[in-house]
C-alpha cells in the first residue's frame, strides 16, 4: 500500500543503510564500552602491546571500502531509476515556485494555485522552476523533491498509486513566508 | 617588563597565552549568545503555532545562530586553546609573529560585535540562513543593511582567519624545538595545522563569494541577481568554503581528543602515523566532496555520482582514525576523569553523526533529506556533538594548565552526564523529524511533529543550562581549587614539564627532545613580550568604519582616519624597530632555508592566489552561461591595457634590481629602484583611474550589467592590492633612508618583492581575460 514507486526505491535504500548503520554502530559501541570497562584503572604493562596498527588499518580500510561502495552501488541503482525522466510520461505539469506559494500548469494551459488535482496511477512529470528566489518542491509522502531554482528547469517525476490528499512543502529558506509555502495535491 | 595596569595589559598583550585566554572567553561569550539564540527558537517550536517569535525574529535568530556557532563559536574556541597550547607544545615561546597574532584577535572580536550589533540595524539582522543563498540574500529580496553588515563581518573575519593561518603555518613550520620532528608533534598541533590548512584555501572563496554579493547589494552589481546561473553560483563559491569549514571546526577538536584519550588510557596513541595520513587524505578530499551540498540543484548526473562516490570514501579515514581510538584503550590504564568522560563521549557521537552522514552522501537519499531536520542533527552531532564536547574535553584537561588550579572533578562529572543526555534528547529526535523542514517557524498540529519538538526544545534547555555548570565549577575553583602542579594528568607533552600556569616566558631553557618527551634543555636568548596597542586600533577602527557605511558615512571618515593613523605609526615602530622578536631556528625541515618573514609572505600569496582564483572563476562561469558577453576588445581600449601590462612588468623588474643591488651593497642603486617602482606602480594606477573614468562617462559603470561589474571588481581588486603594495615599497623606502638595510639585512625587500611579483602576476592573468578575449 505504498503511495508511489519513488517511495518504495527510497524507503528500501533507505532500511538498508539503517540496518548497516545500527549494526556497525552498536558493534563499536558494544566494543569500546567494553574496553572502558576492562581496562578501567588496569595496571600492566602499558607499552602499545600486541597491536599491529599498520595491518589493523589496512584490514579496517578493505572492510569500509567493501561495506561503503557496496552500499553506493545500491545507491547508484536508486538513483539511476529515480532520476531517470520518463519518455511519455501520462501528464506533464509546470511547476512554478514563487513567495510563498506554489503554481501548477495544466498541459492545456489551466493554472491553478496551491492545488493540484491527478488521477490515481498517473505518471506525472514536474517541471519545475523558481520564480524568484531559491525553493525546493518536495511531497513528503512520496520522498519526492527537487530544487526549484530561478533561471532554470529541474524535472522530477512521481506516480500516485494511492487515492488521497498529498501536501506539497518548500524545503529551502526562502523568506518570511517559507513555513507556510505549501500546496494540495488531490489525488481521485 | 614593567607592570602595566589590568586594562592596558589586555588591550595591549601580544603574548600567545594572554592571547589564547582572550580568545578562549571571547569564543565561550560568543557560544552564550548563540546558544541563547537557540534556547529563544526553540521555544518557539515547542508546540506547534506558537506564537512567540513571529517569522521575521525567527529567522534572524536562526541565521545569526549558524553564523555565531560556525564562525565565531566553536572554531575559534579551538584557536583559544590553540594559542596558549601549540607555541608550548612545539617548544616554542611565542607564535612567529605575535603583533600579527594580537591583530588576528581583534579583528575577530570587533568582526564579532559588528555581526551582533547588525541587529540594531532599522529592518534587523540578516535573516537569509547561515548560508546565505542567493537570491535571497541580494537586495531585490533582502534590502535591509543588517545583511550586508553581516557581510563585512564576514569579510573582517576572513581577514582574521588569514592571518591567524599565516602565523600558525609559519610557527609549527619553522619554529619548533630541537628534536621536535613532524611524527613527534602532539595530535592538538596536529589538528589546528590542518585546520589552518583548510582555512588557508576555504576562507578566501568565502571572502570572494561575499565580496561579490556586497557589491551586488550595494552597487547593483548582477552577480548573484543575474538568471543565467548566479543563484547556482553562489552555491559553488559558497559550498567550496562550506564544506572544508566542517573539518575546519572539527579537526582540531578531534584530534585534541585523541591526546587525551592517549593520556589517560596511559599509553601512547595506536597508529599516530596512519591517523595523521588519514586525516590529510580527509582534509584533501573534502575540497573534492563539497558539490554533494547541490545533489538537488540539477547538476550533471555523472558529476553527482562521481562525488556521491568521494563523499562516500571520506568516512574511511575518520573511520580509520577512530579505530586507532578504540585500539589504544586496549590494555590501556584507562582513568575516567572528565575530560576522557567527554573526550570518549565526542567519540560516541561522532559515530552516530557520521552513520548519518553516510545516509546524506548517498543522492538518492539525499534528494529527500537535503533541506530536512535530518541534515540540521546530522551536522550538529558533528559539530557540536564531536566538535564541541572534545573542545568541552580540552576545556577541563587544560584547565590546571592555564590556572594552575583543579576544577571540582564531581562537577565535572554531573556536567559530563547532564550535557550528555540532554545532547541526545535535543538532536536525536531531529533525525526522526525527517518530513520537516529545516528553517520553519511554525508547524502545524495535524504534522503529528509536536511530541519530538518537544523532547527536543526541552533537550535542548536543559543541554543550554548545563553550560552554566562548567561556568560555575571553573569560576569557583580559580580560587578554591587545590593547586594543580606540573602535570596533573601524567601526560607527555611539553607543555606539562613546566609549572602550572606557565611563566612569562614559557621556558626557562627550550627543550630537546630525542623521543616524544623532552629529555634536556638548551639555553637561548632571553625572550622579551611586547605591546602594542595597534592591533587593538586597527580592528576597531575597521569596526567603526563598517558601522559607518550602514549608518553615518562620517563614522567611515573617522574610522579610516584612525586606520590610516595607526598603519603609520605601525611602520614607524617597525622602522625604528622596537618591535621585533628573535627566535632561534631548530627543526625546520623542510623550510631550513626560508626566513620565516618570507615564509609567511609566501603563504599570504597562496591564500591571495585563491581569492583572485575565485573571482576569476565565478567570471568565467558566468561568462559562459550569459549569452550574447560581447568580446572584450571591443570594449576595452587594448592599447591601454597593453601599456599597463608593460609597466607592470617593468616594475617587477625594478624590485628584482633593488634586491639585487641591496644584496651587493649599492645603497643608491636600491634606493633608486625602489624609487622606479614605486613610480611605475604609481603611474599603473593613475592610468587605470583615467581608464574608468573614461568607460564610467561611456555609461559603462559598475552596476550596469555583468560585463562591467566583472569588470570592475576584478580590476578594482587587483588595483586594491597595487596599493596595498604600493603601501609595501613605501615602506621599505622609508626603512631604506632610515638605514635599515644592508648586505646582510635586506628580508623585508625580499618579502615585499614577493607580494609585488604576485601582484603583476594576477595582471597577467586579467589582462587576456578582460581585454583580450
Amino acid at each position: 500500500m505504498a503511495p508511489g514507486p519513488t517511495a518504495d526505491v527510497w524507503y528500501s535504500l533507505f532500511n538498508l543503510y539503517t540496518t548497516a548503520a545500527v549494526a556497525i554502530n552498536i558493534l563499536i559501541i558494544i566494543i569500546f564500552i567494553y574496553f572502558l570497562y576492562k581496562y578501567r584503572g588496569y595496571r600492566a604493562d602499558s607499552s602499545a602491546g600486541g597491536i599491529d596498527a599498520k595491518k589493523l588499518a589496512i584490514v579496517f580500510v578493505i572492510v569500509s571500502a567493501i561495506i561503503f561502495y557496496s552500499l553506493e552501488f545500491y545507491t547508484l541503482n536508486a538513483m539511476r531509476f529515480v532520476e531517470e525522466v520518463p519518455e511519455n510520461p501520462d501528464m506533464v505539469i509546470e511547476v512554478d515556485a514563487f513567495q510563498w506559494a506554489w503554481k501548477f500548469i495544466y498541459p492545456n494551459g489551466t493554472e491553478s494555485l496551491g492545488t493540484l488535482k491527478v488521477p490515481r496511477g498517473t505518471l506525472v512529470l514536474f517541471k519545475v522552476t523558481s520564480l524568484d528566489v531559491h525553493h525546493k518542491f518536495g511531497i513528503p509522502a512520496l520522498k519526492a523533491s527537487i530544487d526549484a531554482v530561478p533561471g532554470r528547469i529541474n524535472y522530477l517525476w512521481v506516480r500516485f498509486d494511492e487515492p488521497g490528499t498529498y501536501t506539497v512543502r518548500c524545503y529551502e529558506l526562502c523568506g518570511l513566508g517559507h513555513a507556510n509555502m505549501m500546496a494540495q495535491i488531490i489525488v481521485t | 617588563m614593567d607592570e602595566v595596569s589590568f586594562i592596558k595589559k589586555w588591550l595591549t598583550t601580544t603574548n600567545h597565552k594572554d592571547i589564547g585566554i582572550l580568545y578562549t572567553v571571547t569564543a565561550l561569550y560568543f557560544l552564550v549568545v548563540g546558544g541563547s539564540l537557540a534556547v529563544l527558537f526553540r521555544i518557539q517550536l515547542f508546540q506547534p503555532l506558537m506564537d512567540f517569535l513571529g517569522p521575521h525574529k525567527f529567522n534572524q535568530a536562526i541565521t545569526l545562530h549558524g553564523l555565531i556557532m560556525v564562525l565565531w563559536a566553536v572554531s575559534p574556541l579551538a584557536f583559544g586553546l590553540a594559542n596558549y597550547f601549540v607555541p608550548l607544545q612545539i617548544g616554542a615561546r611565542d607564535l612567529a609573529f605575535p603583533r600579527l597574532n594580537a591583530m588576528s584577535y581583534w579583528l575577530y572580536l570587533f568582526s564579532g560585535l559588528l555581526l551582533v550589533s547588525s541587529v540594531f540595524l532599522p529592518g534587523g539582522g540578516p535573516d537569509v540562513g547561515w548560508t546565505y543563498y542567493a537570491p535571497l540574500s541580494t537586495s531585490k529580496f533582502s534590502p535591509q543593511p543588517g545583511v550586508t553588515v553581516a557581510g563585512l563581518a564576514i569579510v573582517m573575519l576572513a581577514a582574521s582567519v588569514t592571518l591567524g593561518t599565516i602565523n600558525f603555518i609559519v610557527t609549527i613550520a619553522k619554529m619548533r624545538a630541537p628534536g621536535m620532528t613532524w611524527m613527534r608533534l602532539p595530535m592538538f598541533t596536529w589538528g589546528i595545522l590542518f585546520t589552518v590548512a583548510l582555512m588557508l584555501f576555504a576562507f578566501p572563496p568565502l571572502a570572494a563569494a561575499v565580496l561579490l554579493l556586497a557589491a551586488d547589494r550595494v552597487f547593483g552589481a548582477p552577480f548573484f541577481s543575474s538568471p543565467y546561473g548566479g543563484a547556482i553560483l553562489w552555491g559553488h563559491m559558497f559550498w567550496f568554503f562550506g564544506h572544508p569549514e566542517v573539518y575546519v571546526v572539527l579537526s582540531p577538536a578531534y584530534l585534541l581528543m585523541m591526546d587525551i584519550v592517549a593520556t589517560f588510557s596511559g599509553r601512547e596513541l595506536v597508529g599516530k602515523k596512519y591517523i595523521i595520513y588519514s586525516i590529510f587524505a580527509a582534509v584533501v578530499l573534502s575540497f573534492v566532496v563539497y558539490i554533494h551540498h547541490m545533489f538537488t540543484t540539477g547538476i550533471n548526473p555523472l558529476v553527482r555520482e562521481v562525488y556521491s562516490v568521494t563523499t562516500e570514501t571520506i568516512s574511511i579515514p575518520f573511520g580509520v582514525a577512530t579505530l586507532s581510538v578504540i585500539a589504544t584503550l586496549y590494555k590501556g590504564r584507562i582513568r575516567l576523569t572528565t575530560p576522557m568522560l567527554f573526550a570518549v563521549g565526542s567519540v560516541f557521537l561522532f559515530l552516530i553523526g557520521g552513520s548519518t552522514g553516510v545516509y546524506l552522501s548517498s543522492v538518492a537519499l539525499d534528494h529527500w533529506f537535503r533541506g530536512t531536520y535530518w541534515v540540521v542533527g546530522h551536522f550538529h552531532y558533528q559539530l557540536v556533538g564531536a566538535g564541541l564536547m572534545a573542545l568541552f574535553a580540552g576545556l577541563y584537561y587544560y584547565y590546571p594548565k592555564m590556572t594552575g588550579r583543579m576544577y571540582n572533578e564531581k562537577w565535572g562529572k554531573i556536567h559530563f552526564i547532564i550535557s550528555f543526555i540532554s545532547f541526545n534528547l535535543l538532536y536525536f529526535p531531529m533525525f526522526l523529524l525527517y518530513d520537516m523542514p529545516r528553517r520553519i517557524y511554525t508547524y502545524q498540529p495535524e504534522t503529528g511533529w509536536a511530541p519530538l519538538n518537544m523532547v527536543a526544545s526541552i533537550g535542548g534547555w536543559i543541554f543550554a543550562f548545563s553550560f552554566l555548570i562548567m561556568v560555575v565549577n571553573f569560576y569557583r575553583s580559580l580560587r578554591i581549587g587545590a593547586p594543580a602542579g606540573e602535570n596533573p594528568w601524567e601526560a607527555d607533552s611539553l607543555e606539562w614539564t613546566i609549572p602550572s600556569p606557565p611563566p612569562e616566558h614559557d621556558f626557562d631553557t627550550i627543550p630537546t627532545m630525542s623521543s616524544v618527551s623532552a629529555d634536556g634543555g638548551v639555553e637561548t636568548v632571553e625572550h622579551v613580550h611586547f605591546h602594542s596597542l595597534m592591533p587593538f586600533l586597527i580592528s576597531l577602527s575597521i569596526f567603526i568604519a563598517f558601522v559607518g557605511l550602514a549608518t553615518s558615512i562620517v563614522l567611515t571618515f573617522i574610522g579610516l582616519l584612525v586606520l590610516f593613523l595607526t598603519i603609520a605609526n605601525w611602520y614607524r615602530t617597525d622602522i625604528l624597530e622596537r618591535f621585533s622578536t628573535k627566535e632561534i631556528e631548530y627543526e625546520a625541515y623542510p623550510f631550513e632555508g626560508v626566513v620565516k618573514e618570507k615564509l609567511g609572505v609566501w603563504v599570504l600569496v597562496a591564500s591571495e592566489t585563491l581569492l583572485f582564483a575565485s573571482i576569476i572563476g565565478a567570471y568565467l562561469f558566468l561568462r559562459v552561461r550569459t549569452p550574447g558577453w560581447p568580446l572584450s576588445y571591443t570594449i576595452h581600449d587594448l592599447r591601454i591595457g597593453l601599456i599597463n601590462t608593460i609597466i607592470l612588468l617593468t616594475s617587477s623588474l625594478t624590485i628584482a634590481l633593488a634586491l639585487a643591488y641591496v644584496k651587493h651593497g649599492e645603497m643608491g642603486k636600491f634606493k633608486a629602484s625602489l624609487f622606479a617602482t614605486f613610480i611605475l606602480g604609481g603611474l599603473f594606477i593613475v592610468i587605470k583611474g583615467f581608464e574608468w573614468s573614461e568607460l564610467a562617462s561611456e555609461g559603462f559603470i559598475i552596476g550596469e550589467n555583468l560585463v562591467a561589474s566583472t569588470y570592475y571588481i576584478a580590476t578594482g581588486l587587483h588595483a586594491a592590492h597595487v596599493l596595498a603594495g604600493l603601501l609595501g615599497i613605501l615602506y621599505l623606502i622609508f626603512k631604506a633612508y632610515r638605514g635599515k638595510f644592508n648586505s646582510q639585512k635586506y628580508v623585508g625587500v625580499e618579502s615585499i618583492g614577493i607580494y609585488w611579483h604576485f601582484v603583476d602576476i594576477v595582471w597577467l592573468f586579467l589582462f587576456p581575460l578582460f581585454y583580450l578575449i
